[in-house]
């Protein structure tokens, strides 16, 4: 269980949030531009720091804690490997950042690109893999890094509709095997409705209640009508 | 938290050996400074020499910079390479090859004549400025080249396929990127000229073109007037602070552009007009600077068989000292990686190197003979006279790094360690050895302050070619500046190899 109730003022960003989230349960995060999902995300990877209020895992205080002892792992919208080492060595600094790998190291990094599907792209850099090879290289980096809530912020958006949609099979999948938290921030309603049972609207500097997608996406009456354009 | 450390040693290390030696000869100052109708004539100079010469240095780069950019052809990357050269020429040797062209009795006046055209003379403004340019076109070239390359490749395709006019292309594409560079390149050549030495002495001079450098050396060496030439020192550190200042705070906007990942710079159509000015600048600007050092090379290498075996020591002097400084230089500079760390890096251009040679003779002239540490004086100094270049060169890609990756790697928990170990310094590597392959190469071939202390005791090659030059050992100075020239040129090849080469670690 993860209990949001915060606020944040800070120069022109405002997001306030009261809310409880299901552990092992995919939320997607949706809302007009600018109206505070990446700082939402940022606010919970500990990237940005709240005003007053609370974030509690299970009821364990995170908030003030630095990123890496959130128990919360995040892939940006890009900018998720680095471009100078290789698939192997990006995976591995997920698990130790000396350069020597030690053989439990070694079968856990194998085991993570077999669980995304990229065995065998260990000495490519990430330039030389497709689109959808470096997703899945940034999803399994993730995955090494075993927390269990996952943020997405768009990670996807620059893929095809196909390779898409096999990512979010595989977070899907991934997210019920590892019993995760996922929070997937999305333009593309289709999206939403593919992965998550629920929906989470921010709006108007507000992280609303999460509500059942169907409701939250519905295009003419739900809470998104204005931002769906449906006139 | 390290890097702050870091970075609050490397600040004070400077501010002490800059203004150290400064108030150590206002120590030593007359009380009754004034400033005189020549003071004042040295200063206009100053100021109009250096305006001058930065602003065509910076017209100049630019279409090159474009031409270079765009265009794909054999040779192209030997051609940037040689452009480098110019400016880490010796100043002394780049002086005697813009005189066999310009001089004279040069190659241009030759022409000139044998078509029944006056001849026109090289010394005064015109020499001034000629060598500025050619020493500062190269540099912004490449400042310009590197902005150009580091544009994502993907704007273009995007300005492609809008089918933007020359116009709406130059707005969307090129002034993001001049507007970005040509202020820092602009106000770092303009406090390079204001300093300029050798240039100044030996096609300038007479009243009608003396810098307040030239005014320094002149107080210092001629009439032994510390007080006077730390008074000048302080007139010139005015007039570059307030200038780099201005030029930073007020154009120095920084722009973001996200590179991607490593793709090669994309190739477009181009029209047969453009082609033809590409080329011809290419072909005009090359003439320019290549030509002067194809000069000095052929006269020099005629003369080998002067040389004598005592070269030897003064050439690993040079070496020994340009290595040492590359390496404090560009460490140094990564203290220095924010704006207000480019600010003070590049006051130290502004300092006359020959003042803070001066003022650290004076301050250990107490404790120890200071020509029996020329070494460290000179080192010192060059390591000083470097850190404005290493800084410039790696600010932009360090901030690059940071805005990419700072949060990755926060995401991944990397210690101070890890980042510089897999992510900083990899990633800067480039950056890291233009730097050191630069300072290297300069302070090999540096004439500033080893004339003020060079003697018997140590010597430096450039110093040696500068005695040999007035003992009217002409051939000679020509035979040992091939060699300057080469061991420069080859250090600079060395470390732009190494930074070429591909990341061994994986």
């Amino acid at each position: 269980m993860l209990e949001l109730n915060f606020s944040l003022v800070k120069n022109y960003l405002r997001l306030s949030a009261d809310i409880s989230l299901e552990s092992e349960r995919i939320y997607a995060v949706v809302g007009p531009s600018g109206a505070g999902k990446s700082t939402f995300l940022n606010i919970l990877s500990g990237f940005t720091e709240i005003s007053n209020g609370s974030i509690v895992w299970n009821k364990r205080e995170i908030s003030g804690l630095p990123p890496s002892k959130r128990n919360i792992s995040i892939l940006f919208q890009d900018n998720n490997l680095f471009p100078h080492l290789t698939v192997w060595r990006n995976l591995a600094l997920a698990v130790t950042q000396r350069p020597k790998i030690s053989n439990d190291d070694r079968s856990q990094l194998r085991s993570a690109m077999s669980e995304v599907g990229i065995l065998g792209l260990e000495n490519r850099k990430p330039s030389q893999l497709s689109g959808g090879q470096q997703s899945r290289a940034a999803l399994a980096r993730v995955l090494l890094q075993k927390n269990t809530i996952l943020l997405l912020d768009e990670p996807f958006a620059a893929l095809g509709p196909s390779l898409k949609d096999q990512m979010l099979e595989l977070i899907k999948k991934i997210a019920k095997n590892r019993k995760l938290l996922v929070l997937m921030v999305t333009h593309d309603p289709a999206d939403a409705k593919k992965i998550a049972s629920h929906t989470i609207v921010v709006k108007e500097n507000t992280v609303h209640v999460p509500i059942d997608t169907k409701e939250a996406l519905e295009p003419t009456k739900g809470p998104l009508a204005d931002y769906l354009g449906n006139n | 938290m390290a890097q702050r450390t870091f970075s609050i040693i490397a600040n004070t290390l400077l501010l002490f050996v800059v203004f150290g030696p400064l108030v150590v000869l206002l120590f030593y100052a007359d009380q009754n400074l004034t400033f005189t109708t020549a003071d004042w004539a040295a200063l206009k100079f100053t100021l109009k020499q250096a305006a001058l010469s930065s602003l065509l240095s910076v017209l100049l780069a630019w279409p090159l910079a474009v031409a270079l950019s765009r265009r794909h052809f054999i040779g192209r990357r030997l051609l940037i390479l040689t452009l480098s050269v110019p400016f880490i020429l010796p100043v002394i040797v780049a002086v005697l090859g813009l005189l066999s062209i310009f001089g004279n009795s040069g190659l241009l006046n030759s022409l000139l004549s044998f078509f029944g055209f006056p001849v026109f003379s090289i010394y005064g403004l015109t020499g001034v400025l000629l060598a500025h340019i050619f020493f500062n076109i190269p540099l912004a070239t490449r400042a310009f080249l590197l902005a150009i390359e580091r544009r994502p490749a993907e704007l273009e395709r995007v300005a492609d396929g809008l089918n933007l006019n020359f116009l709406m292309r130059f707005w969307i594409l090129d002034w993001p990127i001049l507007r970005l560079v040509a202020p820092q390149i602009f106000s770092l050549i303009f406090a390079l000229c204001l300093t300029s030495f050798a240039v100044v002495l030996t096609l300038g001079g007479g009243p009608k073109a003396t810098t307040l450098e030239l005014a320094i050396y002149q107080a210092f060496r001629f009439e032994l007037d510390f007080g006077r030439a730390a008074f000048l020192a302080l007139i010139q550190l005015s007039v570059a602070t307030l200038a780099c200042c201005l030029s930073i705070l007020v154009f120095g906007l920084p722009t973001n552009f996200n590179k991607g990942l490593d793709r090669p710079v994309y190739q477009r159509y181009l029209s047969i007009r453009s082609s033809v000015w590409d080329f011809s600048v290419i072909i005009l600007l090359g003439l320019f600077l290549i030509l002067p050092v194809i000069s000095v090379i052929s006269e020099g290498v005629q003369h080998f068989y002067l040389l004598e075996n005592t070269i030897w020591t003064p050439i690993l002097n040079s070496i020994n000292l340009a290595l040492c400084s590359a390496v404090i230089s560009t460490i140094l500079a990564l203290g220095f990686m924010s704006k207000w760390g480019e600010v003070v890096g590049t006051l130290s251009v502004a300092v006359s190197p020959l003042i803070i040679g001066a003022g650290l003779f004076l301050m250990v002239r107490n404790y120890t003979n200071p020509f029996e540490i020329t070494f460290w004086v000179t080192l010192t100094v060059n390591s000083i006279m470097g850190l404005p270049f290493s800084i410039r060169i790696m600010r932009p890609a360090s901030d690059e790094i940071v805005s990419n990756f700072k949060n990755l790697a926060n995401a991944l928990s990397m210690g101070p360690f890890a980042w510089f170990y897999w992510v900083y310094i990899p990633r800067l590597k480039e950056a890291l050895t233009y730097s050191m392959g630069l300072v290297a190469a300069l302070s090999m071939g540096d004439l500033g302050v080893i004339v003020l202390f060079g003697g018997a005791d140590f010597e430096t090659l450039p110093l040696v070619i500068y005695q040999l030059m007035g003992a009217y050992r002409t051939e000679q100075a020509m035979a040992s500046a091939v060699i300057l020239v080469s061991i420069s040129i080859g250090i600079f090849l060395i470390f732009d190899k190494i930074g070429k080469m591909r990341n061994a670690r994986a």
